[in-house]
């Protein structure tokens, strides 16, 4: 008896499971498509539709198993085919007696008598599978536009550029890493996939938040050293048939940089790139740095020579001159430093300064980048430094290093060892 | 008992119900369900309490279902001025034949299988309470004596509506005693015409006796043995509660007008006649139609209304309709 009754629930509750999936299949199919036209929108990986997807048929399929099992039949089931099926009431009477067994004769006859008319019953009839032609159809179009979108279309061109994330579609060319101290070796890599990125038209601006650029952005600033950029040119032109030698090289890469800063409307990458390019072009520079560094590199006991008057000392008693003389707030121990010193002082005060042997020491491994406007007389100079927030214009004159006037000259204020490294970094590279 | 006695209680009990309703059938016109609730009343062990205008045929009923009936029968025509003595009898003082007296019981109409109680609103409650003992207890008690009453014992009252001239009301706790209330009504067109042509015809129909005492007991229990679901006696029960203004399956209409809902001899006559009902059909189990079935002519005289209900002239029957249009079947 109980087996027949549970034959109607279970074709009873599959009826009901059916009709309230076909119900909300067209809702949930269409939230699925809204879903991936709006991952489609912010270039989220097409997957998520996809496991949405699955996730909702797995929640159904577990739904539906656990709703055709059937536990016990309670009296309100029965009660709902017995008006259903028009039983009058014996389904329901005899499910009752059925699970609570009665040893009555006229118990007995009533589950007999019910258990033979079941059995003449067939539920299916009263019972047939819902067909819900419109919401299939509809369901089943919404879901194969759905995975058309996720899996047949390829992605759009990605408006924002995300290096540390998703991988541009088009493979970019492999370029050798470059071992400069002070760089990171794959920024050769990093810059080729900017480059490659602004050809093939995939990077039009910039992502706030886009650490990774950004970082590459501003090492690619700072670059100065006509090694490095040598070298950073070098692995750029690998691929070549023929190698290139430097010059050619760099004023390749130049010209490329010119030509993506101009392609890209992201102002921080054209900046860089600008900059780049600059840098890249400036054989009087390269010479002169190349001459600094060797004259650094005749001393190597990294005696300062403060008599020598080099472009590196005139360059960094213009910067003390000039940036150093707002921030200097030391005592007269420090202001006695020597001129065009830089970084440091002679203070052994407690709040900064080195000693003159550290100081020497430090400065046997900087090398002081000249200014290209290093002309006789006043100069008026204007540089542009990328920041934080943007770009940052300073202006400032400084006289004429003719000569070391160490009446002009201010010690420049201690520099804080947390900030040490970035000083390092923005002003001087280490050899 | 095995489950083919259980089948041919059952046949024979639908048998024997058929053959009175048919047997009354050959006299009364129309009135199908006022014969039926008769008989179940009679099978249930209760009593029925007729209730329509003059004319209609109520005593003629009562006379045919006793002619039918292998039993004794007796009337008892209810006037303003019967003593309770003259229907359950009373003591009377006999003399010896050697000399002497003594008290000698005088049995009244009581004493009968079947009493037609006519007119039984036109008696004082005095005497309307005459009855309470025999149809409760199935006994009378005169002076210090109680007097068992044979079985089957069935009490048939009519009663003009209540707002007829010369009428008393019944009172509640005799009201409650009366297993069914049954309306009847004016006959239909066609049963007009029957009517018409077997009363003025000449030619009168002799009913037979088709059922005695005992298989009427027979019945009694048969009926008794039918299994009912606990959820159908829970129906059963709510439907019964429902009536009671103060109970959460009360409806708007019992809060408002009901002053006193259906005593538990409600509950019994729904299940009792929901199994009659059912074997009546030929079932072993008694479903909630039954009791939708027994509800009205259950409830209708055991439900009072309270003075704004007597003011707006609610009728009981509409309460009980709407008990059973609300009351939750799970």
């Amino acid at each position: 008896m109980l087996s027949a009754i549970s034959v109607a629930v279970r074709q009873r509750r599959a009826r009901e499971t059916s009709r309230l999936l076909w119900k909300i299949a067209p809702a949930i199919a269409a939230v699925v498509l809204v879903l991936s036209l709006v991952v489609r929108w912010v270039h989220a990986s097409p997957l998520i539709p996809l496991a949405v997807l699955a996730v909702v048929c797995l929640t159904w399929a577990a739904f539906a198993f656990v709703r055709r099992r059937v536990d016990r039949v309670s009296d309100r089931t029965a009660a709902a085919i017995d008006s259903e099926v028009h039983l009058d009431g014996e389904l329901r009477s005899a499910a009752w007696f059925a699970s609570h067994a009665s040893s009555d004769p006229w118990a007995e006859f009533h589950l007999q008598h019910a258990a033979t008319r079941l059995e003449s019953i067939d539920f299916g009839d009263h019972y047939p599978p819902i067909r819900a032609p419109r919401a299939r159809i509809a369901t089943g179009v919404m879901i194969a536009v759905t995975l058309v979108l996720a899996v047949a279309f390829p992605q759009r061109p990605r408006a924002v550029a995300a290096t540390s994330e998703a991988a541009p579609a088009a493979p970019t060319r492999k370029v050798p890493t470059i071992a400069v101290e002070g760089l990171p070796p794959d920024l050769p890599q990093e810059l080729e996939d900017l480059l490659a990125a602004i050809e093939n038209e995939q990077l039009t601006a910039l992502r706030p938040g886009d650490a990774a650029l950004l970082d590459a952005l501003n090492k690619l600033q700072s670059i100065k050293d006509p090694e490095a950029l040598a070298a950073l040119a070098r692995a750029l032109a690998s691929d070549r048939l023929q190698p290139l030698d430097d010059k050619t090289a760099m004023k390749d890469l130049a010209d490329r940089a010119q030509r993506n800063a101009s392609k890209t409307s992201s102002s921080e990458i054209k900046d860089a790139l600008d900059q780049l390019a600059k840098n890249l072009s400036k054989p009087d520079v390269e010479l002169d740095s190349a001459s600094l560094e060797k004259s650094d590199e005749t001393e190597p006991n990294g005696g300062v020579d403060m008599a020598g008057a080099t472009e590196a000392a005139r360059d960094a008693s213009a910067i003390a001159g000039v940036g150093m003389v707002a921030l200097s707030k030391q005592d007269s121990a420090q202001a006695d430093a020597p001129p065009g010193v830089g970084a440091g002082g002679a203070s052994s005060s407690p709040n900064g300064g080195g000693t003159m042997p550290d100081i020497a020491k430090a400065l046997r491994h900087e090398v002081i980048e000249a200014h290209e406007d290093d002309v006789s007389g006043d100069v008026h100079s204007e540089e542009r430094r990328k920041t934080e927030r943007g770009t940052a214009a300073t202006s400032y004159s400084r006289a004429a290093a003719g000569h070391s006037d160490g009446s002009r000259a201010v010690a420049p204020p201690p520099i804080p060892e947390t900030r040490r490294a970035g000083v390092q970094t923005y002003f001087t590279r280490k050899q | 008992m095995t489950v083919t006695a259980v089948a041919q209680s059952i046949d024979q009990f639908r048998d024997r119900f058929s053959r009175i309703t048919q047997e009354v059938a050959r006299r009364i016109v129309g009135h199908d369900d006022i014969v039926n609730g008769t008989v179940t009343s009679l099978l249930a062990g209760g009593h029925v309490l007729l209730e329509g205008i003059p004319g209609v045929g109520k005593t003629s009923l009562v006379h045919t279902l006793a002619d039918a009936l292998h039993l004794k029968f007796s009337r008892i025509q209810f006037t303003p001025d019967l003593m309770p003595a003259d229907i359950v009898g009373t003591n009377i003082i006999q003399e010896h034949s050697h000399g002497g007296t003594f008290f000698e019981f005088q049995p009244g109409p009581i004493f009968a299988n079947v009493v037609l109680a006519d007119e039984i609103n036109r008696a004082t409650p005095k005497t309307q309470s005459a009855l309470l003992e025999a149809m409760q207890d199935v006994s009378v008690s005169v002076g210090k004596t109680t007097y068992p009453l044979e079985q089957p014992f069935l009490v048939m009252a009519t009663q003009n509506p209540i707002e007829m001239e010369g009428t008393y009301p019944l009172p509640e706790a005799q009201l409650d005693r009366f297993f069914f209330k049954l309306k009847v009504s004016y006959p239909a067109e066609d049963a007009m015409h029957e009517i018409l042509e077997r009363t003025t015809s000449g030619s009168d129909r002799a009913v037979t006796r088709v059922v005695d005492g005992p298989e009427i007991l027979e019945m009694r229990r048969v009926a008794r043995a039918v299994p009912i679901a606990r959820p159908v006696q829970a129906y059963a029960i709510r439907l019964t509660l429902g009536s009671h203004p103060g109970s959460p399956y009360a409806t708007p209409l019992v809060t408002r007008y009901v002053r006193y809902g259906a005593s538990p001899r409600a509950a019994q006559a729904l299940v009792l006649a929901g199994k009659i009902t059912a074997i009546n059909r030929g079932q072993a189990f008694v479903s909630i139609e039954d009791i939708r079935a027994a509800a009205l002519p259950a409830l209708r005289h055991r439900i009072l209304l309270n003075f704004e209900g007597e003011a707006d002239e609610v009728n009981t029957d509409t309460i009980v309709n709407e008990l059973i249009a609300s009351v939750a079947t799970e």
